[in-house]
This record gives C-alpha cells, sequence and structure tokens, in this order.
C-alpha cells in the first residue's frame, strides 16, 4: 500500500503521539495500512488514553475476537497515567473545551473524544494527536501539522491528520467566550 | 443573577509516561509483524462469522 504523508515531518514531532479509537479500529481492520504506517513512528512513543483504550475494547461480543483486541493494542501502544489528580485537570478541561464547543456551534463531541482533547491540552506541547475522525478535535482549537493519506481497498481515499493542540488559538476562543453575555 | 462557575484550564501537563517498552528496530519490525498476525486472525474471524450470518439468513 501506498501512503502519501503531507506537511510536517513525522520525525520532527516532539513528545508523545496519542491514538484515538478510530485510528486504532482502522490499524485493526487493515493489514496493509497498519504494515506502511507504524513504521513512520519506529522512533516515537505511541500512547494510548485509558478511555480510549476502552471505547476501543468495548462492546466486543466474542471472546475469541475480544482476546484478539486485548493482544493488539497491548503491543505497542503505551498507556497514558490516570490518577486523581489527572482526571480532575482533565475534567476541567474537557468542561471548558466542552463549552467554546457549543459556543462555537460544534457541540456533541463524544465524551472519550472530549478528555482526549482535554489531555492533548494539559500537555499541549508535548502531545500530538493522531486521528482516523477529526470532527471532535475541531479546527479552531487544533492545528493539523500533516496528514496520512491511503487508498482502501474499494478505491477510497481516506485521511489521517495529524493535530496539536493550539494554546493561542484557544485563548481566542476563550476571549470570544468570556464576551458572552448572561 | 446567574454566574457562571469559573473554570481555569490545566495546561503545561509534564507527567512521563512509561516508556520502558522502547524498541529497538528490529523488535519494532517484529512487534508490527505480530500485529499483523493479530489482523489476520481477526480477519479469518469476521469471515467465518459472516459465513455462518448468511448460511443463517439462509
Amino acid at each position: 500500500m501506498k501512503l502519501f504523508v503531507n506537511g510536517e515531518n513525522i520525525d520532527s514531532l516532539r513528545g508523545y503521539v496519542f491514538c484515538d479509537a478510530d485510528f486504532l479500529t482502522i490499524l485493526f481492520k487493515n493489514k496493509d495500512f497498519l504494515e506502511g504506517v507504524l513504521p513512520l513512528f519506529s522512533e516515537k512513543f505511541l500512547v494510548v488514553d485509558p478511555l480510549t483504550k476502552l471505547e476501543f475494547l468495548r462492546d466486543v461480543y466474542a471472546p475469541e475476537q475480544r482476546i484478539l483486541k486485548e493482544q493488539f493494542i497491548s503491543k505497542i501502544f503505551l498507556t497514558a497515567e490516570y490518577h486523581q489528580e489527572i482526571f480532575r485537570a482533565l475534567d476541567t478541561n474537557a468542561l471548558i473545551l466542552s463549552r467554546i464547543y457549543a459556543h462555537r456551534k460544534r457541540p456533541g463531541a463524544s465524551l472519550v473524544d472530549l478528555f482526549l482533547a482535554a489531555r492533548l491540552m494539559r500537555l499541549s506541547k508535548n502531545a500530538t494527536l493522531i486521528t482516523g475522525n477529526a470532527k471532535d478535535f475541531p479546527s479552531f482549537i487544533f492545528d493539523t501539522l500533516s496528514i496520512i493519506n491511503f487508498e482502501e481497498k474499494d478505491g477510497v481515499v481516506r485521511a489521517i491528520p495529524l493535530l496539536r493542540f493550539n494554546e493561542d488559538k484557544f485563548k481566542q476562543c476563550q476571549l470570544d467566550y468570556s464576551k458572552m453575555k448572561i | 443573577m446567574i454566574k457562571e462557575e469559573k473554570l481555569k484550564p490545566v495546561m503545561g501537563g509534564t507527567e512521563v509516561i512509561p516508556t520502558a517498552n522502547k524498541f529497538s528496530k528490529a523488535e519494532y519490525r517484529s512487534i508490527i509483524r505480530e500485529m499483523i498476525d493479530i489482523v489476520e486472525k481477526n480477519e479469518d474471524f469476521e469471515r467465518r462469522n459472516n459465513l455462518v450470518r448468511n448460511e443463517t439468513l439462509r
């Protein structure tokens, strides 16, 4: 499979690379993509948030498939910390982000993605996100650093963006939000 | 008058994510191979499942 990477060089990305559940699912369902994309991150730390892990593993009916998924996620991905102090920070960030999303007429982000966005916000420059679905990580808060394109078996071309939280954009959104009158 | 709760954003987190399993290039390649095996097993599983589903529907 041929991959086309546009934008910032993946080797130059700083910090951890967080994976969302959509990206994990694409990897799990598409061995050619997996074989092509994972070597690009051989020098990086691929990380999953505990809630992302839960989302990836949930709702599997057959025990055989559940075991395969558990084996898959335990191979290469590190799990981010999730103790009480971090949860409190993420909880606050998630609520702030949800207010901004609503203010910008983009409500309805999934809870898991909201917490992942809160995690990226907390780590800001030290974290990048690779996602199979960027709609819960809007461009008024996140920058697109790079895009990995690949062609699926049915000929459809998919784009997998790498995103980073932008503190300046966030501050602007917060300022706009604060101007709202109660 | 209604007052909204003021929330202070938390940024600049520096938690260290355990990186004990940093792999050598050869290890990394071998792990990717193992992951491909898992994906292939899952494909087999889904294929069998689809066959059973089609038989049931017939």
